[in-house]
Order: structure tokens, then C-alpha cells, then sequence
């Protein structure tokens, strides 16, 4: 499908939206983590930046597929990431599995972070299959999408939560190995 | 500390995106990745409270 530039269109209208709407679902998850961290302050374990970081990794692939376009290989990128992040999230629930234990941190919707976690990384992976299937005549990746004003802001918006996690870890940890029950930041030590 | 590369590592791979570099983008991402895993083996080896 052409654009109008000379530019070769290899992403399908429902997958652009569908991967910008998946991206969108990235962040405000990352946003919602920063929300509990910085409004409700709850200071987030090592596990809970683990799964942050799977999180990023998983939207890496949604957004190199807004950037660069519908690519098999950047669906690998989110079934990777999100398997490594739900190897995360899956210890952390089995952590408080045991009765009695009344789990870390706070509940949203009835689950703790670390469970919706697990379901967000399990969510991905599922999407990413029915994209494949959705997508199987478009993944050669070799074109140039049109790039929208919304996709470059959601892919900045990426990065700057990345950039975030970046200044958390440094002020929850400093540069020593990280606490696994965090009692503050390295300021109020 | 042993969690900062990953993080770093995806900053990065988040900005070659950004700049519509996807070799160097892929690559941080692998190495992100990586980076993940080793902070991973070093965070995941407490002994549970269960028998699997």
C-alpha cells in the first residue's frame, strides 16, 4: 500500500493501531508502577524492577513494529521478553503462594502488581500469536511505514519511562548490589 | 547495581527506536536482555516456602 510519498506502506491498518494501542497499554502500566512507587510510596523490590524491565523489553518490540513496521522478528522480540519477564513474575507469586502470607506490596483490583505482572507478560505473548496470524502476509519488515505524530509520541514516552527506571534503580540501590526488601532510597539511609 | 546495565541497556535500545536505528535497537535489546538474565540468576536463588 502506497502513502502518498513514494514510500512503501508493509503495515496492515489494524496491526499499526493494534501495536500503538499495545504500546499504550505498556506504558501505563510502567505509569502506573511509578504511581504506586512515587504517589503511594511504595519503594519496588528487585523483583518489581526485573518485571519493570521485562515490561520495557516487551514494549521495544511494539514499538520497533509502529517504527519499523510489521517484522516477525520484532514479535520474537515481545514472546522473548515477555517469557523472561513472567519467569520474573511467576517467582514472585510463588513466593507469597504459601497460606498466611499476605503478599508484597499493595493490591489493585484484588491482585497483587506482580500477579497482573504475570497476566500483562502471559497477555503479550497471546496478542503476539494472533498478530502473527493477523499479520502473516505483512512481516517482511523490509518497507517503510508511515510514521504518525502518535506512534513517535508513545515511542518517546517508551524511552522516557525507561530513562525513569533508570534514575529509580540508581536512587533505590545506589551502585551496590540491591536490597531485597528495599526500606527506602539511598538518600534516607 | 547488577540490575542497572539491563535498564540501561533498554534506555537505549528504546532510543535507537526512537532515531529509527533498528540494527542498534535489536542489539541493545539482546543485550538488555542478557543483562536481565544475569540479574535474574542473581536475584532468583533463595529457597522457596513450597515443594515443587
Amino acid at each position: 500500500m502506497s502513502n502518498g510519498s513514494g514510500l512503501v506502506r508493509t503495515n496492515s491498518f489494524p496491526s499499526y493501531i493494534l501495536n500503538m494501542l499495545a504500546l499504550a497499554g505498556i506504558c501505563v502500566t510502567l505509569l502506573a508502577a511509578f504511581f504506586f512507587q512515587l504517589v503511594m510510596g511504595e519503594i519496588p523490590c528487585p523483583l518489581c524492577m526485573l518485571q519493570r524491565i521485562g515490561l520495557i523489553l516487551v514494549g521495544l518490540g511494539f514499538a520497533m513494529n509502529v517504527i519499523f513496521g510489521s517484522s516477525a522478528v520484532n514479535y520474537a522480540v515481545v514472546i522473548l521478553s515477555a517469557m523472561t519477564g513472567a519467569g520474573v513474575s511467576l517467582r514472585q507469586v510463588l513466593l507469597h503462594i504459601a497460606p498466611g502470607d499476605l503478599g508484597f506490596g499493595s493490591m489493585v483490583f484484588g491482585y497483587h502488581m506482580y500477579t497482573w505482572g504475570f497476566i500483562a507478560f502471559m497477555g503479550s505473548i497471546i496478542f503476539s500469536a494472533i498478530m502473527l496470524i493477523i499479520d502473516r502476509n505483512h512481516l517482511s519488515g523490509s518497507g517503510h511505514p508511515a510514521r504518525t505524530a502518535l506512534g513517535t509520541v508513545l515511542v518517546g514516552l517508551l524511552l522516557i519511562l525507561a530513562v525513569a527506571n533508570v534514575a529509580s534503580n540508581v536512587v533505590t540501590c545506589g551502585f551496590a548490589p540491591c536490597d531485597g526488601d528495599p526500606q527506602g532510597y539511598i538518600f534516607q539511609r | 547495581m547488577e540490575i542497572l546495565p539491563s535498564v540501561i541497556f533498554a534506555a537505549i535500545a528504546a532510543f535507537m527506536t526512537l532515531r529509527g536505528n533498528r540494527k542498534l535497537a535489536l542489539t541493545s535489546w539482546l543485550i538488555a536482555l542478557l543483562c536481565m538474565m544475569g540479574a535474574m540468576e542473581f536475584h532468583m536463588d533463595s529457597v522457596m516456602k513450597i515443594s515443587l
